[in-house]
């Protein structure tokens, strides 16, 4: 499964907002971060603020706060603003209507509903556990030249 | 005033100890403590605490260590044989009558409340209240089938079964089962190397955020690992929200199994 860059960048965006109580930042913190222009991550934070997840702080020093529950908040609720999480096409063809078609839809069914699953079952909460917890280690920086084009989007 | 931190304490007849985590003041006054027989369990709900002058008391035992109100370290202090109790201004003294029916703080973190518990062996006293608890939960009585769990997991293969209950820790006469957990240890089924299973987790619904699972879930890994095993797995219905959300948040992630089915016609 891969998610897209405005999805991506939303759950870093949460992440970055709620690594501390009331923390504040502007996009151009969190895009020095990720390596994404700040154009880019407004429009994602515009659509995070009009869903009730960030709350923009104006002024001298503005920017934005999480205005969710980290301990609620899951990452599907922050996908789900972003893309479908489901393989069903809307505009069905007519392979899909033949046993062959239904036999793969089901598969990838199988697939989209533990998808969803997982995502739902991960609050933001319990990936700060994952980054801070036992083992984080393993969740080390990688250099740039590694990380190719993933999220860079400039 | 809200109190800033919660402490658990329990007075014996012949003393009292005091044991806290957070930084505060003590106020020294003398309180008339109720008694029942030889023990008074309970729990102090403390706003400012100061250690200062617990010397000047009359009653005073001795503190093993006396701190500052700015002080962030953990302390304790005991007081012995002393028919009136030292105690502490700006303090809450909950009785078993003036607390909430179980004694946990609604408000208090969970974290802080899983030392309010006792997790122990399930006994066969407690297996009604098992019972009723799961019935509560999945609105299907089964006693024939948690009565049969007893006698598999609750007195056989102790070394590698563990069927616990979580009680009040704070009210030795509360008896109330908050929740229980059930595991064993099992190996080479489906390949795998020996792993403890856990295949039952309920937490009383009125209880739950209380720190009850948590405390259960730690204490059968800490069973598990004192058994030899470093991994512990569960099973949980995709459907289940509260039970993936709580075992995802104890670092639980996907294993290497995929569970398959099919109907039987």
């Amino acid at each position: 499964m891969r998610l897209q860059i405005s999805t991506r960048l939303a759950i870093f965006a949460t992440l970055e907002l709620t690594a501390r109580e009331n923390h504040q930042l502007s996009v151009a913190d969190i895009g020095e971060k990720y390596g994404v222009s700040s154009h880019h991550l407004a429009k994602v934070m515009h659509i995070m603020g009009r869903a009730g997840l960030v709350r923009a702080v104006r002024g001298a020093g503005g920017g934005y706060r999480f205005a969710g529950n980290p301990r609620r908040t899951t990452l599907l609720d922050v996908v789900q603003l972003f893309e479908e999480v489901s393989s069903v096409e809307k505009d069905t063809e007519v392979a899909d209507a033949t046993p062959e078609g239904q036999a793969l839809q089901a598969i990838l069914n199988e697939i989209d509903t533990i998808a969803r699953a997982t995502l739902g079952s991960i609050t933001i909460a319990t990936m700060h556990k994952l980054l801070n917890g036992r083992g984080a280690g393993r969740w080390r920086s990688k250099p740039a030249s590694a990380r190719g084009r993933s999220v860079r989007r400039a | 005033m809200t109190p800033s931190a919660i402490v658990e304490f329990g007075i014996k007849k012949n003393g009292l100890t005091i044991e806290m985590g957070d930084k505060g003041r003590i106020y020294l006054a003398f309180v008339d403590c109720p008694q029942n027989g030889n023990h008074w369990l309970g729990r102090l709900q403390v706003a400012h605490i100061n250690v200062h002058g617990i010397r000047r008391s009359p009653h005073s035992g001795r503190p093993r260590r006396s701190r500052t109100s700015h002080d962030q370290a953990p302390f304790a202090f005991e007081l012995k044989s002393v028919p009136q109790y030292l105690i502490i201004g700006y303090i809450l003294l909950a009785s078993r009558r003036a607390v909430n029916p179980l004694a946990i703080d609604p408000k208090a973190r969970a974290e802080t409340t899983g030392a309010a518990l006792r997790v122990r062996r399930v006994q066969a006293a407690d297996i009604p209240q098992v019972i009723a608890l799961d019935t509560r939960v999945t609105k299907l009585a089964k006693p024939e089938y948690w009565n049969d769990v007893y006698r598999r997991y609750g007195k056989r293969r102790l070394h590698e079964r563990f069927f616990l209950i979580a009680q009040n820790r704070l009210d030795r006469t509360d008896s109330r089962v908050l929740g229980f957990i059930i595991g064993e240890i099992r190996a080479w089924e489906f390949g795998s190397t020996p792993c403890g299973w856990v295949f039952a987790l309920s937490v009383e619904p009125d209880m739950r955020l209380h720190g009850i699972g948590k405390a259960l879930l730690e204490t059968i890994s800490g069973e598990f690992r004192k058994a030899g095993v470093n991994k512990m797995r569960t099973m949980v219905e995709r459907g289940a929200q509260l039970p993936l959300l709580f075992f995802r948040s104890e670092g639980l992630m996907a294993g290497p199994y995929i569970q398959l089915e099919k109907d039987l016609d």
